[in-house]
């Protein structure tokens, strides 16, 4: 008795400290730390955790958008994988609404939102331009974050100090942004939950990382809840985005992706064996440069410029080591085990359509439910117009309704309508919706533009030029000076000639609009009840409205393009000399308000 | 189906149909009275959309387009209709000053005036002693203008040397 007593305390004391010491190595070895200040947060540290998503370190950032809601926010290092499974550190931001997700009744939803390119100079990573309020995507992070969902930012591979990143290598970054879900639920006392529905979503290049996640989190992070997966403007077919790219405006980022590719798979590419001393020179540049340097930096140089025999993007994937390498980038040869969600402009100036379009017939074949949508617009403005579509598209797989896939449309096959690419930088807003209010200061009124307005101009971005016209169709007016009963007017904005100026994009993803839209007001007909009395009076002059915009490039398509100003009406005239006393007392002199906002088209279902 | 329950299913739809019906029509009585029907609105309004008919430009208009070659600017509170202000158009401006507490009716009087004599200085006939009083009033007038942000800087810049240039003749 006494013995098997004995026995018992033994085997307890053998528990208990087997139990203690599980517990002691896990705080030791694996629990995260907090991380330090400033850049030494990016240091890679001496030992990689061979778990793939296990949070290394933390501290907490000030990386909430402008505008956005109240969040907790975080930056982090995590381990993941390289494309060839090796491990890898990598870093990002998590940030988590305050506000309770709905009435606390669900887990709250995590989008892990995939970047568009950033550029490869490390003070561009994701969540160093987040932490200081300037990252050009934070209007698409705001609206998921609006949305009360958390999101999770991974800076892809190749961001922590002295690293490359491993620009464009698909299955590296599509792990970086399954590892970071994983990673972030390990921040100490975060509120999110290991049950909680995950969407991917991401744009650009950020579309190549998100499609790579679907496809490979089955078998690389299964214990994900993927709900969804959202990508837009998808470089899928490497080859073919290659050779559009090659000597056209976005020469900057086949640079990048070869800079990119020769990170991960430098026994392959042998970039620096291949280039000649302007290569030399590029791949230094294009190191030191953000996103929007670079493009305007090495906009419309082929890489023959760069290559040691001036062989061209064909010849050099001709070569079978490089062609194995971007064949392995290739998207939809896999499965994703979740609901697609695909778009793209057919104004992309930058990928392709064509090979977008076929990834949404490779899913299908697949048996991937895949839905499609088609943006009017160019590869900028379509980044940020689809914000809502992709959000509200979301907002369905999270609360488990069914996709509807647009896989057996009917409907033609889209086609590109891209600017020519091999000469100056083009940006056409064609037809784009106006909508638009003038504050009369007299009448104390505001008088708002009908539907059917529309702004078009074109932008040569490498001349900075603008030019542009609006059109305003005849609509009815109501002064309300004539007692309690409005008097109604019919109202006409003519333009007096096309609308000039400057437009251009910093270095910083800033776009700056300056010109001058010039209008005559043209009063046709003033009645009561629907009557109409003949009559006819015009500004003496056309009113001048100047046309500014200072922000960020995001504004083309999340609809705040706006132009505010202030401008004098001249005298309301009749027969063209004859001044109205009555109409140019209470419309005409300085201080009348005007705000334009200008919208892309809306998009359509494939 | 029996005939008889045809019969009854007609005559419901008219009885929902008639009150439907009923229903608009009351919706639209109280709209229009809600919104302020006003017999005196109607006639005030539709004399004014008529009076602004080209063709039908009352002698009043005209009168008062010559009052304004002698008539002066008003300030402080205006409670008699000016000369050079129709009838019409007092209503209007009384109107605007009430509805609008950024704006006073002098203002609104003294727009109208300077728009009148700025009118009957472009139709006076070069170097004529009209043209020249009247310039000499709108460069008195364009000080209180730019007061009370009837006028801008710069249109004040370049009317003030067309009307020195007349002046000066």
């Amino acid at each position: 008795m006494k013995h098997s007593f004995c026995h018992q305390r033994l085997f307890l004391t053998s528990f208990l400290v087997l139990i203690l010491g599980c517990l002691l190595t896990s705080t030791v070895v694996a629990a995260p730390q907090q991380g330090p200040a400033g850049m030494a947060f990016y240091e890679r540290p001496s030992t990689i955790p061979t778990t793939h998503g296990t949070l290394i370190r933390y501290r907490t950032a000030t990386a909430v958008p402008p505008g956005g809601p109240e969040c907790n926010a975080w930056t982090i290092m995590y381990s993941s994988q390289d494309a060839l499974g090796k491990p890898n550190v990598v870093t990002g931001t998590v940030l988590v609404p305050k506000s309770l997700y709905n009435y606390g009744l669900t887990p709250r939803p995590i989008i892990s939102y995939a970047v568009g390119t950033h550029g490869l100079v490390q003070s561009w990573a994701p969540s160093i331009q987040l932490a200081n309020g300037t990252d050009y995507e934070n209007s698409n992070i705001n609206a998921a974050l609006k949305m009360g969902y958390a999101v999770v930012i991974t800076d892809n591979p190749g961001y922590t100090n002295g690293d490359v990143p491993s620009y464009m290598v698909g299955i590296a970054q599509g792990k970086a942004v399954l590892d970071i879900v994983t990673a972030a639920l390990q921040i100490p006392y975060i509120s999110l939950k290991s049950t909680a529905k995950v969407g991917i979503w991401g744009y650009s290049q950020g579309g190549q990382s998100a499609a790579w996640a679907g496809q490979l989190q089955p078998g690389y992070a299964p214990g994900i809840k993927l709900a969804g997966v959202a990508a837009g403007g998808v470089p899928a077919e490497l080859f073919s985005v290659g050779r559009y790219l090659d000597g056209n405006n976005g020469s900057s980022f086949l640079l990048a992706t070869c800079i990119g590719l020769n990170a991960q798979y430098p026994d392959k590419i042998l970039l620096y064996d291949r280039v000649n001393v302007y290569g030399f020179e590029a791949i230094e540049r294009g190191l030191s440069m953000g996103v929007f340097e670079a493009l305007f930096s090495f906009m419309n140089t082929p890489i023959s410029t760069f290559t040691k025999y001036g062989e061209s993007s064909d010849q050099i994937f001709a070569i079978p080591e490089i062609a194995q390498v971007v064949n392995a980038q290739e998207l939809g040869k896999t499965k994703v085990n979740a609901p697609v969600f695909l778009y793209h402009g057919t104004g992309d100036e930058f990928i392709p359509l064509e090979q977008a379009l076929n990834l949404k017939e490779k899913y299908c074949s697949l048996g991937v439910n895949t839905s499609y949508m088609v943006f009017p617009g160019e590869h900028i403005t379509t980044q940020f117009q689809a914000a809502p579509y992709v959000l509200g598209w979301m907002k369905d797989r999270f609360a488990g309704k069914t996709a509807v896939s647009t896989c057996r449309t009917s409907d033609p096959r889209p086609v590109s309508t891209a600017n020519p690419v091999d000469g100056d930088f083009l940006f056409s807003l064609d037809g784009w919706t106006l909508e638009g209010t003038i504050h009369l200061k007299t009448l104390n009124t505001n008088v708002k533009l009908p539907e059917g307005s529309t702004f078009s101009a074109e932008t040569n971005m490498t001349t900075n030029t603008i030019t542009g016209s609006m059109s305003v169709p005849e609509f009815s007016y109501y002064i309300y000076a004539f007692g309690m009963l409005p008097l109604q007017v019919k109202l006409k904005i003519v333009p007096a000639g096309p609308m000039t100026g400057t437009a251009s994009l910093d270095n910083n993803g800033i776009l700056h609009i300056k010109g001058h839209v010039y209008a005559d007001i043209y009063l046709r007909q003033v009645g009561e009840l629907g009557v109409g009395v003949p009559f006819s009076l015009k500004t003496k002059t056309p009113v001048d409205f100047p046309i500014v915009f200072d922000g960020p490039v995001s504004s083309l398509g999340d609809g705040s393009l706006k132009f505010t100003g202030i401008t004098t009406f001249p005298d309301m005239v009749e027969n063209g000399i004859i001044i109205n006393a009555l109409f140019t007392s209470l419309m005409s002199g300085p201080g009348q308000e005007f705000t334009f906002t200008v919208k892309p088209p809306a998009p359509r279902m494939w | 189906m029996p005939s008889s329950e045809t019969n009854r299913n007609g005559f419901r739809k008219k009885i929902i149909i008639a009150l439907l019906t009923a229903g608009v029509l009351l919706c639209a009585a109280f709209w229009y009275w809600q919104s302020g029907y006003n017999e005196d609105d109607v006639g005030t309004a539709q004399s004014i959309a008529s009076n602004m008919s080209k063709n039908e430009i009352p002698d009043a208009e005209k009168d008062a387009e010559r009052a304004a070659v002698s008539g002066t600017a008003v300030s402080g509170a205006v409670t008699q209709r000016p000369a050079y202000v129709t009838e019409t158009e007092w209503q209007v401006l009384q109107n605007v000053a009430k509805q609008n507490q950024n704006v006073t009716l002098a203002h609104l009087v003294n727009k109208m005036l300077f728009a009148r004599k700025k009118q009957a200085w472009l139709s006076a006939g070069k170097d004529t002693a009209e043209r020249k009083l009247l310039a000499r009033q709108l460069l008195d007038m364009i000080p209180g203008q730019l007061a009370s942000e009837a006028m801008d800087a710069e249109t004040a810049k370049e009317m003030k040397e067309q009307l020195q240039a007349d002046v000066a003749q």
